[in-house]
């Protein structure tokens, strides 16, 4: 009983567990040097290489930022005079392309999505993984089938269709944030219901018994076993809907139309429309300073992100 | 823990079912619905005055079901899901099935409205024959504190006439609104021209010049009983008789153009069956949306202007697509294998290098790359140009730009690769592959034989997966290339390195040629029959059906 419990469990607790896959470290008795280099060395040859693929256009992206004079093409990494004027530039939010105002809405826009999206995905994540009711069968499938389809492509629909709230209720309409954000959370509940049932379903359902012959309500069980022992990966899907919503574009430039609704994604994107080789450091920065937060998260919560996306959500 | 144990020491009944229902959560529920209602039923006014009888009913509907949820005694899953369940519904099943109906209509710029909107905008149109000499007033313009103008119109026989202007492009005005006698005409200086009206006060001749700087007279209509004055000047109006041109016959379905004397039915043509089109061959717009059928994919399939640029995007999408798996699965693997080795020291270093590309987000480093890949500015070719190589053309020419798709996304790719490879290597049991080796196999031949089959066995739903999201990949393309370079001879606007999601997107709403609503939708369902196809392959592969089914 104790043994199948832990099984069970594992899958949750695996995600924060640092114990797999750390290195072991037994010390090898050293080899030969020419034997080392056919064996191991070339190992590290390899993996520096693929290093220097992988930095390459994250240095420049830095190196650009800091470069007073605004060009693609410097031979050094370090650039003559470094200067942070860029940033300066960038903070001090200009109208005509308002960087600040751009990331703030992108960012306030992706939190509101993702605490929704996990607040009412885990909630009917409850109920497919512990009631048995008429219905849920086809009810999962269903989630699955829609999933199926990305929710952009249906982009011209959707543009349609906020034209027509917008009529009858302005704040819902196009070019709001309010609009956007319910798209966006029509898009992204069934995939993540899905996700965090299965997630759920590894809580073993003793737990729950026990409670419920107490006189627990649904709602004490949800609240005080399922979600505590879920918090873990209900953490990762926030930080993946986060970074996915941050960085959709279609349906944002489908929806927004003034350049101070855009979002970080449009508003980029239309700056380098504009004559941006000469602007290029501002671009530079503005990558760094939108990419610099999620990428030390990402980094920080690496295992627990790796293992909810080889779950089947890929990064959009 | 302690907790648990507490409690089953204290022996519980189950507590009667009626005092939980109306608890103080029973109230918070109550007072919650009747909050929603009470939005709902002011919507439903709201859309019952617009006529928005789809919205409405919509509404209606919504709004029972929720109520039912939350009142019904035996709806206790549902409770759980219906707030998760209407977002989907409403933004994801909605939009896919509307996205069906808009490929089988003719919507498109020109054709946006109903039929009853076109029809009333034809039969507002007025005819004024504008070399016709007409009769001429003096005009005087006013204005009031807050500075709304009105015009004062003085004809032959001396009468007053006064309104508010309006640019020509704008819907009439109802005329004689303000009666210039009723708000009390002031004659200050006795010239027999009024100063002073109501409010409004006769602007000077420095003020008038002033004020014509920021209006464009002679584009500015009064609306008068008799038809609508044009502006001459900045002392002149004249009017112009008008009349009604188009008048609708129910029975014919057609309009009359009464001017031209002549009728004009619905078109028959698949161009024109949303516009009326006259006996004299003119086609009336604006049209409407008409449901045209097949129409749209038969111009995709026959159509040579459109198929042609369709095939090459599909098959560059394939490729696009297939190549993107292959090259990052091939890196990542490669990686993963390489670094799978007793004595390798360091990879939670190394892999904490390689998942940078993937926590950037994608759209931010796809635009530096498109610096970086610059013609002559970039750093990338000043990288070539530095170790003897010429200059690429990445962008500009359609098969570099192909590559350097390829190539960025590769970059982009490959962490993620590389992180599910070395979990599926560490997955397989150490022994399986000494086995091999003890038998005599080959470092080559047991991977080859050993491992490979045995990574793809975990891998394959995850590639399957891989290859669906790029071929999607929308923000690859369209931020590195936007679908260029253009490929100029084509009917729609299409580029080398469009694939099918950018080429409709450009098609329905950022093409300079107007918004191809309905073959946009056309290419859209298209692509959802391609995505179904891969997805049931996928689940084929990965028996996933069946462990829904297992656990269902």
């Amino acid at each position: 009983m104790a043994a199948s419990e832990h099984q069970q469990a594992t899958p949750v607790r695996r995600l924060f567990g640092f114990r797999r896959g750390r290195e072991e470290k037994i010390q090898y008795p050293p080899l030969p040097f020419r034997r080392w280099v056919r064996e191991v060395g070339w190992r590290y040859v390899v993996a520096v290489a693929v290093v220097l693929f992988a930095l390459y256009p994250i240095a420049w992206m830095i190196s650009a930022s800091i470069n007073p004079i605004d060009t693609l093409s410097s031979s050094r990494f370090i650039p003559d005079g470094a200067t942070f004027d860029n940033y300066r530039d960038i903070f001090a939010n200009p109208p005509e392309s308002p960087f600040m105002t751009w990331l703030w809405s992108s960012w306030r826009i992706s939190l509101i999505v993702s605490a929704i999206v996990v607040m009412l995905a885990a909630m009917s994540a409850y109920a497919f993984s512990r009631f048995r009711f008429r219905g849920r069968r086809l009810g999962l499938l269903s989630l699955l089938l829609v999933q199926v389809f990305p929710q952009f492509l249906a982009f011209v629909a959707i543009f349609l269709i906020l034209d027509q709230v917008g009529e009858v209720f302005p704040a819902f309409g196009l070019d709001t944030h309010a609009g956007l954000i319910l798209v966006y959370l029509g898009g992204a509940i069934g995939f993540n219901t899905y996700l965090i049932k299965g997630f759920m379903d590894s809580v073993p359902t003793s737990l729950d018994e026990s409670a419920r012959v107490d006189g627990a309500t649904p709602w004490t069980i949800y609240w005080r076993i399922i979600l505590p022992l879920t918090r873990p990966i209900l953490a990762v899907i926030f930080v993946i809907q986060f970074v996915i919503t941050f960085s959709e574009f279609v349906l944002a430039r489908t929806l927004l139309t003034s350049v101070s609704q855009f979002t970080y994604t449009i508003g980029l994107q239309t700056f380098t429309l504009s004559d941006y080789a000469s602007k290029w450091g501002q671009l530079a920065a503005g990558a760094v300073v939108g990419a610099l937060p999620i990428a030390l998260t990402f980094l920080v919560f690496q295992r627990a992100i790796v293992s909810g996306l080889t779950q089947g959500a890929v990064k959009g | 823990m302690t907790d648990l144990q507490e409690r089953k020491e204290t022996p519980s009944t189950p507590r009667p079912r009626s005092r939980m229902e109306y608890g103080r959560g029973f109230w918070l529920k109550l007072l919650a619905l009747a909050l929603l209602d009470a939005v709902a039923v002011y919507s439903a006014i709201v859309l019952f005055s617009d006529e928005a009888w789809l919205f409405l009913a919509a509404l209606v509907v919504g709004s029972a079901f929720i109520n039912w949820v939350y009142l019904w005694p035996r709806t206790t899953a549902l409770r759980w899901t219906t707030p998760g369940l209407v977002f989907l519904f409403a933004f994801m099943v909605v939009p896919i099935l509307y996205t069906v109906y808009i490929s089988f209509t003719n919507w498109a710029t020109g054709n946006v409205l109903s039929k009853p909107q076109v029809i009333e905008i034809l039969e507002s149109r007025v005819f004024a024959d504008p070399d016709a000499p007409g009769e001429l007033f003096d005009l005087y313009v006013f204005q009031d504190d807050e500075g709304a103008i009105r015009f004062l119109l003085i004809g032959d026989g001396g009468e007053l006439l006064f309104g508010e202007p309006r640019l020509r492009s704008e819907e009439p005005l109802a005329p004689g609104q303000e009666d210039p006698e009723e708000l009390g005409v002031e004659d200050t200086d006795g010239d027999g021209i009024p100063d002073q009206i109501g409010r409004y006060r006769r602007l000077s001749t420095g003020e008038l010049f002033q004020l014509a700087g920021t209006l464009p007279f002679e584009q500015l209509i009064v609306d008068i009983e008799r038809g609508e004055v044009q502006v001459l000047g900045l002392s002149e109006g004249r009017v112009v008789l008008a009349s009604q041109q188009y008048v609708y016959d129910e029975d014919a379905d057609a309009v009359i153009d009464t001017v031209n004397d002549q009728t004009c039915p619905v078109g028959t043509t698949e161009e024109t069956v949303g516009n009326f089109v006259c006996e004299d061959g003119s086609v009336l717009t604006p049209g409407w949306v008409a449901v045209i059928g097949f129409s749209n994919y038969t111009d995709v399939a026959t159509n040579q202007a459109i198929r042609r640029p369709f095939l090459g995007v599909f098959v560059w999408n394939l490729v696009f697509a297939l190549g993107s798996v292959l090259l990052t699965f091939a890196l990542g693997l490669g990686l993963a294998v390489t670094m799978q080795h007793n004595r390798f020291r360091g990879r939670t270093f190394f892999r904490s290098i390689y998942i940078l590309p993937y926590a950037v987000p994608a759209f931010l480093s796809i635009l530096i790359w498109q610096g970086l890949l610059n013609e002559q500015f970039g750093q990338v070719n000043n990288l070539l140009e530095g170790i003897g190589l010429g200059r690429v053309p990445w962008l500009t020419d359609p098969t570099w730009a192909k590559v350097a798709v390829l190539l960025v996304n590769t970059w982009l790719g490959f962490p993620y690769m590389f992180l599910i490879s070395t979990g599926a290597l560490q997955a397989i049991p150490e022994e399986l592959q000494e086995a091999a080796r003890v038998d005599g196999a080959g470092g080559f031949n047991v991977f080859r034989r050993i491992t490979f089959p045995l990574l793809m066995v975990g891998l394959a739903p995850l590639l399957i997966g891989s290859f669906a999201f790029n071929f999607n990949n929308f923000v690859m393309i369209y931020f590195l290339t936007t679908g260029g370079p253009p490929i100029l001879d084509a009917a729609v606007p299409v580029g080398a390195t469009d694939i099918l999601i950018t080429f409709t997107f450009d098609l329905a709403i950022a093409g300079g040629r107007g918004n191809q609503f309905g073959l946009g939708a056309a290419i859209t369902v298209f692509i959802f029959f391609i995505v179904v196809i891969i997805s049931s392959i996928g689940f084929r592969f990965t028996r996933r059906l069946e462990e829904i089914y297992g656990s269902l």
